[in-house]
């Protein structure tokens, strides 16, 4: 998966560090055993029908795969199979109930921890989104418990970044408790090592401040630069970075900062919609002169 | 006179001739077919022009010349289906499993894009490194992805899953063809002459207002029998094609105060709780000039234009009873083509008002930008049922396409644009040459293209354009639906967001497994389909749950 890049403000101590490696190198490892004993490139196979939406041909893999006889197998064809369920079509509250009560049975009794990891996840997915009346307080608990499970894992870190997205979007609360809210999962994020959850999780946070009336420039900017730092993969969501990060600089008066975003966009995307608005704003810094329009 | 047996024995031999090329044709075909040195590319489209026929066959032919000085005998053909029978036809080769090498899909967003994801082959890791077919060109180097002039960030790309599965041939923008003999002929008359005079030799308007006294002209110029001349020809869809850029011009400054995450977009869904909160209004001025803009050019178009379709604009332009139409790329190619002999046909690009116009550009930032709105088209893409060896001849053939030497012969044969950016563009359609620069497009009347809020506006216009309606009555006719629909247009929002996250949930899960336990490049081509999907799945479930909440309180907080 993709090499974790921290910035050092957020670097964890080395004793830290290590045992959050060693955790990470376990579950991978507990993943390829299975992967590899016996039964690994049928998995994988089945694994590429749900990756492409044939779920009926995945759900009939893993269904011949849960009789195998490594028991390994079987308990990664069961997860898989599960997984299935939540879109093989015709989607209905009973596949969804069946998914939920296979990912149930996983999460308490699995032996391998990353399909376990993977079981409790889904698990609270299918509470919060998939089933047709939605259990938000038990799927928090499970999140939880994922996360402290396997805080390495990619499911225990988006296990924690879920928890976030609930306690910031799911209420709409007064811009103090939204800025306070915000602070504590900037510290909780820390724990995120992974890019692509980190940066989406950071982003979500931004978010939080711009949309319940608690934006406050100054603070956005490390964090839009963080994230800028991490990368997006998809080129649209590293403009939008951009841009977010450019308004956030100019109204905390880091005219550098905002400069040196408007010029990103300007030599990365030069067929940009927006291209004339950058080279405004650039020639606007450059020469003083009061930025309009004004900064929003 | 022949005899009635010499006529039978000439019909019988005739018969026989017939039967016996037939014969030594489809022996030939199997011959070929079974021939194992040949590599055989289908290419199954909709483009049905003799324009695009012959691009097609001068770029097929290049490509074949190519592959033959590489030792490699491949035959391109082309397979052309009525686009009516398209997503059928298509359907049941993949079902029948008899789809050819490469497909044409221009809708790979709609739901259907599951059973195409199963038949294609993505295109996501290819398209990161150079297009191989552009060595000793200037986009040697250059990722195959930006050498397009979208960057392909919209284009082949499939949101659901996450990938790209196609590249576009063409690109398409709007502009106004003339008459010119018509043209002439209103300038020449008594209400033409002064604009003559300001427009000098080019007889092209630059302006806005140029623009608009040139429709007065033609509106009171006299055609054979006492009709007269409608100045631009006008169906619903050219109308809301033209309405979406004039009033996207006018709202240019609500992409920096109604953005409310602060990154110079306004989406529908963000506004409508804007509307409920109070915070954004149809009353702004911005849409007030827009709509006064619309207005003003409403006047030109063909009376009752709501309820014209756009083959009747297109046939009151080509009868020479109307000086202008809106047309994209394609449609001018067969507009010119129909009214070759009869008269000559100009283009250019609608002139909007500049930014201070006392008018119409108060709030305005500039000219537009023509990037940004889905503007390619043509997105071809490969079947992954077949041998390694064909499809990877099958994607030569599609880097080839749309290399700038392919692309370029591509689009001077069709008369389209070419893909490729810095390409060189065709003469004829110089004119719809896209604008790079510029300024991006605010957010339109009903708020987003959402189709029932487009309706509610649509159903209005003849208030707008009547000489007794206006703004105002258009504006009491319209935010009251428009308000009400609001909700509804974001719960509709909201439970697609939800749907779409209960589907990425599956696939993140595949993309997991397939990173930790696969190997090799299966499992970095994971790792970067997790890292797409979780580049959107977080701050999608975010924004659907923040949806909610803002949209419940703020109809309480109206209902108290």
């Amino acid at each position: 998966m993709a090499r974790m890049t921290a910035p050092a403000h957020v670097r964890l101590p080395r004793a830290a560090r290590g045992i959050l490696a060693a955790m990470a190198l376990a579950f991978i490892a507990s993943r390829a055993a299975a992967s590899a004993g016996g039964g690994g490139a049928e998995l994988a196979g089945a694994w590429q029908r749900v990756a492409t939406l044939d779920y009926a041909g995945a759900a009939e893999s893993f269904a011949v795969l849960e009789q195998a006889a490594d028991a390994r197998v079987r308990e990664a064809a069961r997860y898989g199979g599960a997984v299935t369920l939540l879109n093989l079509p015709p989607t209905t509250a009973a596949r969804v109930a069946e998914a939920r009560r296979r990912f149930e049975e996983l999460w308490t009794g699995a032996e391998d921890a990353g399909v376990k990891a993977g079981a409790g996840y889904h698990l609270a997915r299918v509470l919060q989104v998939h089933q047709p009346v939605p259990d938000h307080r038990r799927a928090l608990q499970v999140y939880a418990e994922v996360e402290a499970f396997a805080p390495a894992s990619l499911y225990g870190q988006l296990a924690l970044a879920q928890q976030g997205i609930w306690d910031l979007f799911s209420e709409r609360r007064p811009p103090d408790e939204v800025r306070r809210r915000v602070e504590h999962w900037v510290r909780r994020a820390e724990a995120l090592r992974d890019r692509a959850v980190r940066r989406n999780f950071l982003l979500c946070l931004t978010a939080a401040e711009m949309l319940f009336d608690a934006y406050e420039p100054a603070r956005m900017v490390p964090i839009l630069q963080e994230i800028q730092g991490l990368g997006h993969v998809r080129d649209d969501m590293q403009q939008i970075v951009a841009r977010r990060l450019a308004f956030a600089a100019e109204g905390a008066g880091d005219l550098a900062t905002a400069r040196a975003a408007w010029q990103r966009l300007v030599d990365r995307y030069p067929r940009d919609p927006n291209r004339q608005f950058y080279l405004d704003r650039l020639r606007q810094i450059d020469r003083g002169e009061p930025l309009s329009p004004p900064t929003p | 006179m022949i005899s009635e047996r010499t006529g039978s024995r000439i019909g019988l031999g005739l018969l026989a001739l017939a039967m016996g090329w037939a014969i030594l044709a489809v022996g030939r075909r199997e011959q070929r077919e079974r021939d194992p040195e040949r590599i055989p590319v289908r290419v199954a489209h909709t483009f049905l022009t003799r324009e695009a026929r012959e691009a097609f066959a001068a770029a097929n032919a290049a490509f074949e010349r190519r592959q033959a000085a590489r030792g490699r005998r491949v035959e391109v053909a082309m397979i052309e289906v009525p686009e009516r029978v398209y997503s059928q036809w298509l359907r049941t080769q993949f079902v029948g499993g008899t789809a050819p090498e490469i497909v044409l899909c221009d809708r790979l967003n709609l739901p259907e894009g599951e059973f195409l994801s199963r038949n294609l082959v993505p295109l996501g890791s290819v398209i990161a490194e150079p297009n191989p077919e552009n060595a000793g060109t200037p986009l040697e180097g250059q990722r195959w992805r930006d050498t397009f002039l979208d960057g392909m960030e919209q284009s082949g790309f499939s949101f659901l899953l996450a990938e790209h599965y196609g590249v576009c041939v063409a690109a398409s923008t709007n502009r106004i063809l003339i008459n010119t003999t018509l043209r002439d002929a209103v300038l020449a008359s008594p209400a033409g002459r002064a604009l003559a005079e300001e427009l000098g030799p080019g007889r092209t308007p630059r302006t806005f207002d140029q623009f608009l006294a040139l429709c007065e002209a033609a509106s009171a110029y006299p055609l054979p029998g006492g009709k007269r001349l409608t100045p631009l020809a006008s169906s619903r869809e050219v109308a809301r094609a033209l309405f979406d850029d004039v009033m996207g011009g006018a709202t240019q400054s609500l992409l920096v105060e109604w953005s409310e995450m602060r990154d110079l977009r306004t989406l529908y869904w963000h506004l409508g709780n804007q509307v409920l909160e109070g915070r954004a209004d149809w009353s702004h001025a911005a849409f007030r000039e827009g709509l006064e803009l619309k207005r003003e050019l409403g006047r030109h178009f063909t009376p009752g234009f709501t309820q014209i379709q756009r083959e009747d604009a297109a046939f009151q332009f080509t009868q020479g009873a109307a000086l202008m139409i809106l047309a994209g790329t394609r449609d001018a190619v067969t507009y010119r083509s129909l009214a070759e002999g009869r008269f000559e046909v100009g283009s250019f690009r609608l002139p909007q008002p500049p930014a201070g116009h006392p008018r119409f550009g108060r709030l305005r930032f500039g000219e537009l930008s023509d990037m940004g709105v889905n503007a390619l088209f043509g997105t071809l893409c490969l079947v992954s049922t077949h041998p390694p060896e064909r499809r990877r001849v099958a994607l030569e053939y599609l880097q080839y396409l749309t290399s700038w030497e392919g692309n370029t012969l591509f689009s001077q044969k069709a008369g389209w644009l070419p893909v490729i950016a810095d390409a060189p563009i065709p003469a004829e359609v110089e004119a719809f040459r896209p604008v790079m620069g510029g300024y991006g497009r605010g957010p339109l009347f009903s708020l987003g293209t959402v189709e029932d809020m487009r309706r509610l506006v649509e159903t209005q216009w003849h208030v707008l354009m009547s000489p007794t309606g206006g703004v105002e009555a258009f504006l009491a006719a319209t935010v009251p639906p428009l308000r009400e629909a609001v909700p509804e247009t974001g719960r509709k929002w909201s439970r697609g967001g939800l749907n779409g996250l209960r589907r990425q949930d599956s696939l993140l899960a595949a993309s997991i497994w397939l990173a930790e336990a696969g190997e090799g490049e299966a499992a970095a081509e994971a790792a970067r389909r997790y890292e797409m999907l979780t580049d959107s799945a977080l701050w999608n479930w975010a924004d659907v749950l923040s949806h909610r909440v803002r949209q419940d309180a703020a109809l309480a907080a109206r209902r108290r």
